[in-house]
């Protein structure tokens, strides 16, 4: 395949621009954006993507701005065949194919798409076409080179024509993946093949598992059968048995009667026995109790005794202890008596002294009380307070205003006499100058010289009548005070003071003698003072003369030291006497006390021996009547049974119960010899197992109808069809698998065959291709360079100096020398009638100086059998390319 | 006296290796063939029918069975006694007990629960040999003759057991095996004038009046003689007995026994699977041996494929087979196959006819690869 020229319209940035390639290398140039790449992107869009397309990227294709339709035209040869191929996406899509080689053809729209795509097909492989273009940026990735049947082919050294191994392979894949997942694992429908199995043979497990439960029922049916047919002879048996022991039980009945018999005639002589025993003993009783009830009666009499001589001594004791108390109360009384006496005595000598007292300071009262009244009386008849004299100053002050008020109003005389004759004013009579205001009518006279006769004019009427007002109530005021002058009322006041000052002195005084009390109470208690010091007075007089009369009749001889003490001198005197005679008194009294508790003690105790006596006398009476009660029954019973008859009936009672006893013996003795007791046992043990017989018949019996019952539940589930049902789908199930199995691993056989085979195969071309990297690559990594290629035609790694890296170590100059190395071997290996250009977009922009140069020698002896287009905006990268032939991009072609 | 005796009627029975479509039909026709029994009966005047056991296939049947069962013997104007087998023993189980069956049993069928004679028509007995269990423990034939004095002149006593005849009994040691020789001395000695067994399916005759009559309908694929029930004739007087042997089974099971080695003889078996009458009613097994290409493989596959669609069954009988698939150069050559795949099948191909244990799967990997060119080309 060759490319001729490419003309791109309306493409990107490109308005416009026409490439002619050259057979061998052609270089495009141009700066940046001017629409290199658009070169190469156009031959795969144009290849690949139909004119109808609306794909984002096709849509990119457009000129920025511009709603216009990007068209691709393309001259080529491949194979026999020479062609203009067209397209316009977007706008006016359009597709034109013009075929004129090797017989003209003319297609549009979509047949010649195909058309086109056809050709390719036959002509070259389309994968190669795809590794061997590089697009910008990807040139340091492997092409995938192993998948390019054109190239495996011409590697291929059995050198057979190839054909269509791709999809054989393809189809062997797709058997496998019909058994087998991608891993190599059983597939969802295998494994789902392999459990239906293994479900069905459940099934049938299942079913055969429930028939064989049936087989146990129809089994343990028969048996049970059999059992019970077996049972049946056995109760007979047993209830055979159970009889012949009930009858020999029967049998045994009479002696247990005997026996019975003896016990009960045992039990009646044993009673008469008892009885006969009891009578005996009660006789027995009888005079134990005569004897007992004669001792008791003694030794009541001799209590008896014993009580009434303690109560005699007592009695007497009593009488003599009470007149030692008369006595000691007599003692008493009189000691009390003196004591009362001196007492008043006492008290008469201090009642003197107290009314004494009273009646000097009732007399300061009354003299205190005679001053109060005088004062206060003063007092009351002077009415001139201080607050009145204040009052009446008050007035004086106004009418001495008023009255300056009207001389200054009056006319001023003054007379000066002249001569020492005197000069009489009024009634006064001056002789020195002198001065006044005239008021009222005055007359001046110098007797005999002159009579003047002053008369005052009007006067200020309001001033005088303030004056007059004022002059009447001062002179009222003082009217009232019964005083002529303000002078003499100030002697009135201060009299007024003195007398308040002696009241007040008189009632302190009266008070501080009250001491609080009332007058009439202090009157009242010495009015009581002295009636109570007559009585005293009268009962002294009257002891001193019972006293003597007394002492005059029967002086006292037991207590002495207590008579009557003369009558005192003094209190204190007085007090002592009494005070001694109280302390006598009180002895006497507690004397008195101690006498009559002693008397109290001792009636007590002669009231005890007094209870005493009358019980043991009681007793005594009790014990008499007692010992005749039974002494009389005894005898009774002794007329009606002697003692003789009583011993005669127990010893025959005795011999009685003995006799039975033994009777019972023998007849229990003949009873024994015949075993009841195992009788017994074997008569329950015979009952029993009938019952156990019944019991188990019943079983048997029960479980048969179970068995029927559940035999009737299966038989109606139709086992058998269900188990022929299962079993079907376990053989279907089976063989399906089976057959799925034998297919599985025919493919999987298949498939491993071809692999390896294919796999040997690559391993086989591996060698001339890595041989043909070698030789390209020495020029540039040096004589030693040796690289390691997989099966799937990639470069594992590189060895340059001895040294091995692995591809993806190395660095991404070095890779994108190898990719390309590996689509020039590639190219160069591949049939040239097959072969497909090799377009570089923009690469080496990873190799240094030197390398560039040897790459552009390879280069350029690969373009010798490969067409090989350069794209680059760095054009001195290839300027060592030597044939290659270099197109100009220039700007304007950019829109 | 005239009756007819089958047995072996299996009534029930599910063949799993019929197709899902023949089965219900297969079915059918086990109950059509006890109505041709009726027929027969009324046709050759015969006075009673008795069946030696395994009437029903067993007793865990679904009870549907038994009204499609009686609904056939309402059709039979004569007795018939039913004798239970190994199949459908009268245990606890039985479907003879199944209420299906006690109350709706028609009034000519007699089930035959012990070994005491008894008049099945006038001038005629019957002597029963049922099995009560699956496993009895001994010749229950024998131990229904011993009581037996021979019988009354002019009567014909017929006995019906079940179970394998010792001298036709491959377990020698079987308790439960019929003594045939006393049961021939019996019937010589006039105990019974004739015996009727059941249990082996093809029609056999095991002495002059000892015959077993064989299902009515075959049932298995290694069956001799099966289909048919025999009328036989006893005169009472003479003691003669007449055995006629009368078809009544319309199923074949067939097994076909070929060995293939060209595209040749894979056509001449299509040609004899064609020309095979009621295909509907026919089981075929193909025993096949021999080696056929790849391309002849795949012929006798279509050839077989289209068989099966017309056979109530048709399949390889795999333990019976031994056939190989060739590889041909011509089956691999038109592939026009190169390099790594053309090693790969030379490989497989060699494979296929080593001794090797893979030499099968290797065969089949061949017919993929052929099936799938096929498929491509």
């Amino acid at each position: 395949m060759k490319l001729r020229t490419i003309e791109l319209r309306n493409f990107r940035g490109v308005g416009h621009c026409l490439v002619n390639f050259e057979a061998g290398a052609t270089i495009i140039e141009g700066e940046n954006e001017v629409g290199k790449s658009s070169i190469a992107e156009a031959l795969r869009v144009l290849r690949e993507v139909k004119a109808s397309s609306n794909r984002a990227d096709i849509k990119a294709l457009q000129p920025a701005g511009r709603d216009v339709g990007p068209e691709v035209r393309l001259t080529m040869t491949t194979g026999p065949y020479e062609l203009t191929y067209f397209k316009r996406w977007l706008r006016s899509p359009a597709t034109e194919l013009t075929v004129t080689a090797p017989a003209p053809e003319q297609h549009t729209s979509d047949p010649a798409h195909e058309r086109f795509l056809a050709i390719l097909r036959e002509t070259i492989d389309v994968d190669l076409l795809t590794e061997l273009d590089v697009v910008q940026g990807s040139s340091l990735s492997q092409p995938v080179l192993a998948r390019i049947g054109a190239l495996r082919e011409a590697l291929d050294r059995t050198g057979q024509a190839a054909g269509s191994s791709d999809e054989l392979l393809g189809a062997i894949n797709d058997e496998y993946a019909k058994y087998f997942t991608a891993s190599g694992r059983e597939n969802r429908a295998f494994l789902a093949s392999a459990e239906a199995v293994r479900t069905a043979a459940a099934a049938v497990a299942e079913i055969e598992g429930q028939l064989s439960d049936v087989d146990a029922l129809v089994a343990e049916h028969s048996e049970v059968s059999r059992r019970l047919e077996a049972l049946q002879p056995q109760l007979a048996a047993a209830a055979r048995g159970c009889d012949d022991l009930r009858r020999r039980d029967l049998e045994l009945g009479e002696l247990r009667d005997r026996v019975a018999q003896a016990k009960s005639s045992l039990k009646l002589a044993l009673a008469q026995q008892e009885t006969a025993r009891r009578a005996a003993d009660e006789r027995r009783a009888a005079h134990a109790n005569v004897k007992h009830r004669a001792a008791a009666v003694e030794a009541a009499e001799l209590a008896a005794k014993a009580t009434s001589e303690v109560l005699a001594e007592h009695e007497e004791r009593l009488v003599s202890l009470r007149d030692a108390e008369k006595r000691a109360r007599a003692a008493r009384d009189s000691a009390a008596r003196v004591a009362k006496d001196a007492a008043d005595a006492a008290s008469l000598v201090r009642a003197k002294g107290e009314a004494q007292a009273l009646d000097a300071r009732l007399a300061a009262i009354d003299a205190e009380s005679k001053k109060l009244q005088a004062a206060e009386l003063a007092v009351r008849d002077n009415p001139a307070s201080d607050r009145a004299l204040q009052e009446v100053v008050d007035l004086e002050t106004t009418w001495r205003v008023a009255e300056a008020a009207l001389a200054a109003a009056a006319a001023r005389v003054s007379v000066t006499p002249l001569c020492a004759k005197p000069v009489a004013i009024g009634e006064a009579t001056v002789t020195e100058p002198a001065s006044f205001e005239l008021l009222d009518d005055t007359t001046i006279e110098v007797p005999g010289v002159v009579r003047v006769e002053l008369t005052p004019g009007a006067q200020p009427v309001d001033l005088r009548r303030a004056q007059e007002a004022a002059h009447k109530d001062l002179a009222e005021a003082l009217r009232e005070f019964g005083v002529e002058s303000l002078q003499a009322l100030r002697a009135r006041v201060s009299a007024r003071r003195e007398a308040e000052r002696e009241r007040d002195k008189a009632q302190s005084a009266y008070e501080a003698l009250l001491a609080g009390q009332h007058l009439p109470a202090l009157t009242a208690q010495a009015a009581d003072l002295k009636r109570r010091i007559e009585t005293l007075a009268k009962r002294v007089a009257a002891q001193h003369g019972a006293e003597g009369a007394t002492g005059a009749d029967s002086p006292s001889t037991h207590t002495p030291e207590v008579a009557g003490p003369p009558t005192p001198a003094s209190l204190s005197e007085a007090e002592d006497c009494a005070h001694a005679a109280a302390i006598n008194a009180e002895r006497a009294e507690q004397e008195l006390a101690e006498c009559a508790k002693r008397v109290s003690d001792l009636v007590a105790e002669t009231d005890r021996a007094r209870d005493a006596d009358i019980r043991a006398n009681s007793e005594l009476e009790a014990a008499n009547h007692e010992l005749e009660t039974v002494t009389a029954s005894l005898t009774t019973a002794r007329m009606a049974s002697s003692d003789a008859d009583l011993n005669a009936d127990l010893a025959s009672a005795t011999a009685l119960a003995e006799a039975c006893s033994g009777e019972v013996d023998a007849a229990n003795a003949r009873l024994a010899m015949e075993n009841p007791d195992a009788l017994a046992q074997d008569l329950e043990n015979a009952l029993a197992l009938v019952k156990r017989r019944e019991t188990e018949i019943e079983q048997a019996r029960n479980r048969l109808i179970e068995i029927d019952a559940l035999l009737g539940d299966r038989g109606s589930r139709g086992l058998a069809d269900a188990l022929a049902d299962a079993q079907q789908r376990e053989d279907s199930a089976r063989a399906s698998h089976q057959r799925l199995h034998r297919q599985a691993m025919a493919a999987r056989l298949l498939k491993e065959t071809m692999d390896r085979h294919r796999r040997l195969a690559q391993e086989r071309y591996v060698a001339p291709f890595r041989e043909r990297i070698e030789a390209l690559g020495r020029p540039l990594f040096g004589s030693d360079f040796q690289v390691e290629i997989s099966p799937e035609l990639e470069v594992v790694s590189r060895t340059v100096n001895a040294q091995t890296v692995p591809f993806t170590s190395l660095s991404a100059g070095a890779r994108e020398q190898l990719a390309l190395l590996g689509r020039i071997a590639c190219a160069e290996l591949v049939d040239p009638a097959r072969g497909a250009p090799l377009i570089l977009d923009d690469t080496f922009g990873f190799a240094d100086p030197a390398r560039l140069a040897r790459l552009n020698v390879i280069l350029n002896a690969a373009s010798k059998k490969t067409q090989i287009v350069v794209l680059t905006c760095q054009p001195d990268r290839f300027d060592k390319l030597g044939s290659a032939s270099v197109v100009r991009l220039p700007r304007t072609a950019q829109a | 006296m005239r009756f007819i005796a089958t047995a072996d009627w299996q009534l029930g029975m599910t063949a799993r290796y019929l197709s899902d479509e023949a089965r219900p039909r297969y079915h059918q026709a086990r109950l059509d063939a006890v109505r041709r029994i009726g027929e027969l009966a009324r046709d050759r005047d015969a006075a009673f029918v008795v069946v030696g056991g395994d009437v029903f296939e067993h007793n865990q049947l679904d009870r549907a069975i038994v009204s499609r069962a009686f609904e056939a013997l309402r059709g039979f104007t004569v007795p018939v006694v039913l004798v239970p087998g190994n199949h459908d023993p009268l245990d606890a189980g039985s479907i003879y007990r199944s209420p299906a069956f006690t109350s709706a049993c028609p009034a000519n069928v007699i089930v035959a629960t012990g070994p005491r004679p008894f008049s099945v028509v006038p001038g005629a007995s019957i002597v029963a040999a049922p099995w009560s269990s699956k496993r009895p423990t001994s010749d229950l034939v024998a131990d229904a003759l011993a009581p037996l004095e021979p019988r009354p002149d002019g009567q014909v006593r017929v006995l019906v057991g079940h179970g394998a005849v010792a001298s036709l009994n491959p377990d020698a040691s079987s308790l439960a095996a019929i003594d045939d020789t006393a049961l021939a001395a019996a019937a010589d000695s006039g105990v019974i004038d004739f015996a009727v067994l059941g249990d082996r399916h093809s029609t056999t005759q095991v002495a002059p009046r000892i015959w077993y009559p064989g299902t009515p309908e075959v049932t298995a694929r290694r069956e001799v003689e099966p289909g048919n029930v025999l009328v036989v004739d006893v005169d009472p007087a003479s003691r003669s007995a007449d055995v006629e042997v009368v078809r009544v089974g319309t199923w074949r099971f067939v097994t076909l026994q070929r060995t293939l080695a060209e595209v040749g003889d894979v056509d001449q078996l299509g040609r004899d699977l064609d020309a095979m009458p009621a295909k509907e009613r026919t089981g075929v097994w193909l025993a096949l041996t021999g080696a056929l290409t790849a391309a002849a493989a795949a012929q006798l596959e279509s050839v077989i494929d289209r068989a099966r669609d017309v056979f109530a069954r048709l399949d390889v009988w795999d333990s019976h087979s031994d056939l190989a698939v060739i590889p041909d150069d011509h089956d691999f050559t038109d592939m026009g196959l190169s390099g790594f795949a053309d090693d790969a099948v030379r490989e497989l191909a060699a494979l296929a006819l080593s001794d090797s244990e893979l030499a099968r799967t290797a065969q089949d990997a061949l017919s993929v690869l052929y099936r799938i060119e096929q498929a491509q080309s």
